[in-house]
């Protein structure tokens, strides 16, 4: 099974506590076959918020909300079950001074592709792209407006997606995790500071922020609620 | 010693070129805060060198190719790799007495206005950024014309480069379907920046002539670059003609006066002209009018007027009524409620402003403006209240108790 691991921290808490090197972290995931890949984002201050209303594009400087906990970076994790994953998540050095969202992937939910995918693109910067529906636009609007298997397939076929999943938010299937003073604390779903929640993960490579920009407001999460788009640091 | 034409010369070339180096400078070295630095060291160079040397005979490209070779010192010494310095940097190095000729330096102050009004920027960011960048205003200017603390704005700045460089906003004029959008967003920002420097939206000044001077430099600038733009042309037009009535906008003791109370003695031919010459040339037949054109419009016809009873308040209503299909904001549907009274009675404009909410202390000043032209006093009375509860600038205030003061006295007369 696969898991998203959104890695949140508190600045504050960041500011005034030590915490141990993730390597250690990374070395565990490798040696158990647990972590498949991730990175850190760039803060929130770098991102921009796309929103699509009235076939009008509306950007706003900075994250979708404001929390206490921000987006600092992903993982991808494989594992048995979501009991494992939580586990290696405990370890992570940011539990101390922050929180770990554990998420499962919603397999197929858009199709696996039939022919292979075009390679990605290898220039360009790298963004990551968090789906945030808007829970009353959401209920508004019909159920086949936001199928984003046609933007998905798009993607791929313009060599300007390195993946993306959809993850679940039901109380078996997620977890947050925490660590506050030698305590581990595990809450289930997702995190929970806000009514919206990010429901998917986009990996793009586009030529710059404009290029991100247009790629975000083409997708059917932009016209439902909002797409963050967070760059990655310069490769 | 700096003589007046040396010390003439260095405030023109500060004008005309800071924004020229400063872009420059920014696509060669792709870093904002080595351009700008890098830029202040080569005026602050001229204003030592000049007096001693003499004004060189393209300060453009002197001061450019002095700036260029700074950013170059300042990157070596922090370890970039000479390869990675774009090649026109490096080919300059070492040249600072050249006499380039003017085209040979390429304007990249196009791309620098459209970064620096990134849809992607907050828009105080936007503004903050364009004033710095573009107009060479210091950290301190800004900060004493918005309002704002020195450290805010600093901070603001900051975050601003940081932005464009971490996110990877482009240094680069949009083209195709994405002009006309991002066109309009930093023809947005010019025209805040000329407003806030014409009718300040707080604080005791009536105008702040230097953001009005910069914002109409910057759009000179743009419908210089954009020749094909009307609405940049438009918008260049509209501010020529707003401020050549700056001189007359303020009677002595610093209160407001409204347009059809001016002196038209005190407004300024040369702008009128430069306003007229730009509105001929953004007069295409066959294309459509945008904004800023009809927004000229309007004020060309109360610049041509010889007084107040010859203006065709017609032609203005006409032009506020296409307005409104580009905007619904309040402001604007006020603006043609008292057009449409000026033009066919105060009744008529009363029975739009009943339509309209919002609007601030614009709605009850312009609902008793009608009302006062209407003679009915004790209304217009009553609505002056209104408007002085809410307004929000010491000129406005004034003006507003004033008016009071006279219906009251026609009331009790």
């Amino acid at each position: 099974m696969q898991y998203v691991m959104l890695v949140r921290v508190d600045p504050e808490l960041a500011a005034t506590t030590a915490t141990d090197d993730v390597e250690p972290w990374v070395e565990e995931g490798a040696r158990r076959g647990l972590r498949v890949q991730g990175a850190p984002v760039e803060d929130p201050e770098a991102a921009t918020t796309v929103r699509v209303r009235e076939g009008e594009v509306l950007l706003s400087d900075g994250p979708f909300a404001e929390t206490k906990e921000v987006v600092a970076g992903y993982d991808l994790l494989e594992a048995p079950d979501l009991a494992t994953a939580v586990d290696y998540a405990t370890r992570h050095p940011v539990a101390a001074i922050g929180a770990l969202e554990v998420r499962e992937v919603w397999e197929d939910f858009v199709a696996p592709r039939e022919a292979p995918a075009r390679e990605p693109r290898t220039d360009g910067r790298d963004y990551l792209f968090l789906h945030v529906p808007d829970p009353e636009v959401y209920r508004r609007l019909a159920n086949e407006r936001l199928d984003p298997t046609e933007w998905v397939r798009r993607v791929e076929d313009e060599g300007v997606t390195l993946g993306g999943a959809r993850l679940r938010d039901e109380a078996d299937a997620s977890a947050t995790v925490r660590s506050r003073d030698g305590e581990v604390l595990v809450t289930r779903g997702p995190f929970a500071e806000l009514g919206e929640q990010i429901a998917g993960i986009d990996l793009v490579r586009a030529a710059d922020l404009d290029e991100a920009i247009a790629l975000a407001a083409a997708h059917p999460t932009s016209i439902i609620g909002a797409i963050e788009v967070r760059p990655f640091p310069a490769r | 010693m700096t003589t007046p034409a040396t010390q003439e010369a260095l405030v023109r070339a500060f004008a005309d070129e800071w924004g020229r180096v400063v872009a420059a400078l920014v696509r060669t070295t792709g870093d904002w805060s080595i351009a700008e630095d890098a830029a202040q060291d080569a005026f602050a160079k001229a204003a030592t060198t000049w007096p001693r040397d003499g004004v060189p005979r393209n300060p453009g490209a002197w001061l450019t190719t002095v700036a260029r070779n700074r950013a170059l010192d300042v990157l070596r010494r922090g370890g970039v790799e000479r390869s990675v310095i774009a090649a026109e940097g490096v080919r300059l190095e070492g040249r600072e007495d050249v006499d380039v000729e003017p085209d040979d330096v390429p304007d990249d102050r196009l791309r620098l206005i459209f970064t620096c009004c990134h849809p992607a920027l907050a828009l105080e960011a936007r503004v903050a950024l364009t004033l710095r960048t573009l107009c060479g205003l210091t950290v301190d200017e800004i900060a004493q014309a918005f309002g704002w603390s020195e450290a805010a704005t600093a901070k603001r700045l900051v975050r601003a480069r940081q932005k464009i460089q971490r996110a990877g906003i482009p240094y680069r004029v949009p083209s195709g379907a994405a002009l006309g959008e991002r066109l309009g967003g930093v023809l947005a920002v010019l025209y805040l920046l000329f407003t806030e420097g014409y009718a300040p939206s707080g604080g005791d000044a009536v105008v702040r002539p230097e953001l009005s001077s910069e914002a109409i430099r910057l759009a000179a600038v743009l419908a210089d670059l954009m020749p094909d733009e009307l609405e940049a042309l438009g918008l260049l037009a509209l501010m020529r003609f707003q401020d050549s009535r700056r001189a007359a906008r303020t009677a002595p003791d610093g209160s407001l006066v409204p347009l059809d109370e001016q002196d038209r003695s005190l407004w300024s031919r040369e702008s009128i002209a430069a306003g007229e010459a730009a509105l001929l040339a953004a007069d295409r037949p066959g294309r459509p009018i945008g904004y800023y054109v009809l927004q000229a419009r309007i004020a060309a016809q109360h610049a041509r007027s010889l007084d107040t009873g010859s203006v065709d308040r017609a032609a203005i209503a006409r032009a506020y009524g296409l307005l409104r299909a580009f905007s619904g904001s309040p402001q604007l549907a006020i603006a043609h409620a008292v057009a449409v009274g000026l033009a066919d009675g105060s009744e008529a404009g009363l029975a739009l402003l009943d339509e309209v909410s919002g609007g601030g202390a614009t709605l009850p000043a312009a609902r008793a403006d009608l009302l006062r032209r209407a003679g009915r006093d004790e209304e217009a009375a009553t609505a002056y209240r209104a408007a002085l509860e809410t307004v929000r600038t010491e000129p406005e205030r004034r003006f507003l108790a004033r008016r009071l003061v006279e219906v009251t006295a026609g009331a009790a007369g």
